[in-house]
């Protein structure tokens, strides 16, 4: 909200109307259904040429949706024809769209608003920020990263290697990767090996914790020697357990999560059983959770908490976890 | 020639050393590396002589360093260059070699409507340049940056920029901005 009123109109000013950047804005409601309904009216004005101002009018601090505005009366307030509008809404016409958007959020690390990314790469939203990043962005040439994924047993394919802003590649037959990075900067390499993510170290070769990355410092020239080797006891551990419904029947085909204290991280999918073996990347202690509208956290005693905070703790020390029960509720997001 | 139709646009002044930059990202932006940039010189021009260039050198003079003089003796320059020209004209091929330098990097530039005013004034325009860039975005860029920064204290003369449903801006931007953001 903050960034419509304050960031946004310079954004455009300095760098959009100077036809340096486009500005796409995508919807990313999670906060509640109203704010979903939103998004999919604003693509209803889309269709008659009015997104803008209809976005314009929905943030307004005094008159917009947070003050309780109808998205009915909204259209019609900026000359729209309401009856057209009124059957997008109620067609749901654009209720695929939306959640394609959300889902293109998530795929880029989107987690929460507003979050901008430049070509890709995710800035803070404060426009002087995003007006530097945008200007060098327009002044950079491509660079080329490219190097290796391999492990004792010789290089790893269909590896997907990801730099900090979000580009990625997946290796080849002889482990090899390529990225193409638009603006210079440090970045970070990870890759998810069968679930278990790992970051490149200058030298271990590959670390299971964030905070031990090494930033690759990448400028005008070309990078090609990255060399991600991943050392024997990396991701060589797992935490087994079952997700079971409130009555203790499988939850199938469900992607869980592992998130170490040290920004370790691993995931896997339920079998049909529910059973799941999570690959973790190290010794650390772990919070499960999964997706269901909401985060959805293991909590203490084999329940369940939305909160982050709450939520129990696996320790894992040098050999694997098993047995560890997740029983969810009925409509555990409320 | 041609001054008096693109005298709507505002006149922006500009560094020497801007100059360079803009002339170099324009040559890179047409010939991928194959000719070096002409070096960009202050001079002290005779009466009526804004500038001048003969593909290896521009000159502007000293009361003109200013954005059409530059894109009006860069036009010739490439037009030179790109053709293995000697002598600068005023030609329709150079016309049109001009008014393409302000279409790409003079964000809001009419090129329909500079050619329409051309018509009654009796300038002959050329259909299309004959050198046409090869669309590296990075050089693009830099012009842009440079001319927005040359019009720093006066961004509103820029046009609105278009919009296609959800995303604002030129097509031919060459940086893209995503937000994601919630009604509530």
């Amino acid at each position: 909200m903050q960034f419509a009123v304050s960031e946004f109109p310079q954004i455009v000013r300095e760098v959009v109307r100077t036809g340096i950047a486009r500005f796409d804005a995508q919807a990313f409601p999670f906060l509640s259904r109203r704010s979903e309904d939103a998004a999919e009216a604003a693509e209803c004005a889309a269709d008659q040429g009015a997104y803008w101002p209809y976005r314009e009018r929905l943030l307004d601090q005094e008159h917009g949706l947070r003050a309780g505005a109808d998205l009915i009366d909204t259209a019609a307030g900026i000359g729209l024809d309401v009856q057209v509008f009124r059957r997008c809404i109620e067609n749901d016409t654009y209720a695929d769209e939306v959640a394609a958007q959300i889902q293109g959020g998530r795929d880029r690390g989107v987690s929460g608003t507003p979050t901008v990314l430049v070509d890709g790469r995710k800035v803070s939203w404060a426009a002087d920020t995003v007006i530097d990043t945008v200007r060098r962005a327009a002044q950079s040439r491509p660079v080329a990263l490219s190097g290796y994924v391999g492990d004792s047993g010789g290089p790893l394919a269909g590896v997907t290697v990801t730099a900090s802003d979000g580009t990625s590649d997946r290796t080849a037959p002889d482990g090899s990767f390529a990225i193409t990075l638009g603006v210079s900067g440090a970045y970070l390499l990870e890759a998810s090996v069968d679930g278990c993510r790992i970051y490149y170290h200058q030298l271990t070769g590959a670390t299971g914790s964030r905070n031990s990355a090494t930033p690759i410092q990448v400028s005008d020239e070309d990078i090609s020697d990255i060399r991600i080797e991943i050392p024997a006891d990396v991701c060589a551990l797992q935490i087994r357990g079952r997700l079971v419904d409130a009555s203790g029947a499988a939850l199938a085909d469900v992607q869980i999560e592992a998130d170490g204290n040290n920004r370790s991280f691993g995931a896997a999918r339920t079998a049909s059983d529910g059973s799941f073996a999570v690959p973790v990347p190290m010794n650390d202690h772990y919070r499960l959770s999964f997706w269901d509208g909401c985060w959805v956290f293991r909590g203490e005693g084999g329940g369940v908490t939305t909160t982050w905070d709450d939520a129990s703790l696996i320790r894992v020390a040098g050999n694997d976890v098993s047995g560890v029960e997740f029983r969810v509720p009925d409509n555990p997001c409320g | 020639m041609l001054r008096g139709q693109l005298g709507d646009l505002p006149s922006a002044a500009i560094t020497i050393e801007d100059a360079q930059v803009i002339v170099n990202a324009i040559f890179a932006d047409h010939f991928n590396g194959d000719e070096d940039a002409p070096e960009v010189l202050l001079a002290s021009l005779p009466t009526g002589i804004a500038g001048r260039s003969d593909g290896r050198t521009i000159e502007l003079d000293r009361q003109s360093i200013n954005l059409d003089t530059l894109l009006h003796e860069t036009a010739h320059a490439v037009f030179l260059r790109g053709t293995d020209g000697t002598d600068a004209c005023h030609c329709p091929e150079w016309a049109a070699q001009m008014l393409a330098l302000w279409d790409r990097y003079v964000v809001g530039f009419d090129i329909e409507a500079a050619r329409a005013s051309a018509v009654p004034a009796d300038v002959s325009i050329a259909e299309r340049a004959l050198i046409e860039p090869t669309g590296d975005s990075a050089n693009l860029g830099r012009v842009r940056v440079t001319i927005a920064d040359a019009f720093t204290d006066r961004l509103d003369l820029f046009p609105d920029p278009p919009s296609q449903r959800n995303v604002l801006g030129y097509a031919d931007a060459p940086v893209t901005i995503l937000e994601y953001s919630d009604y509530i």
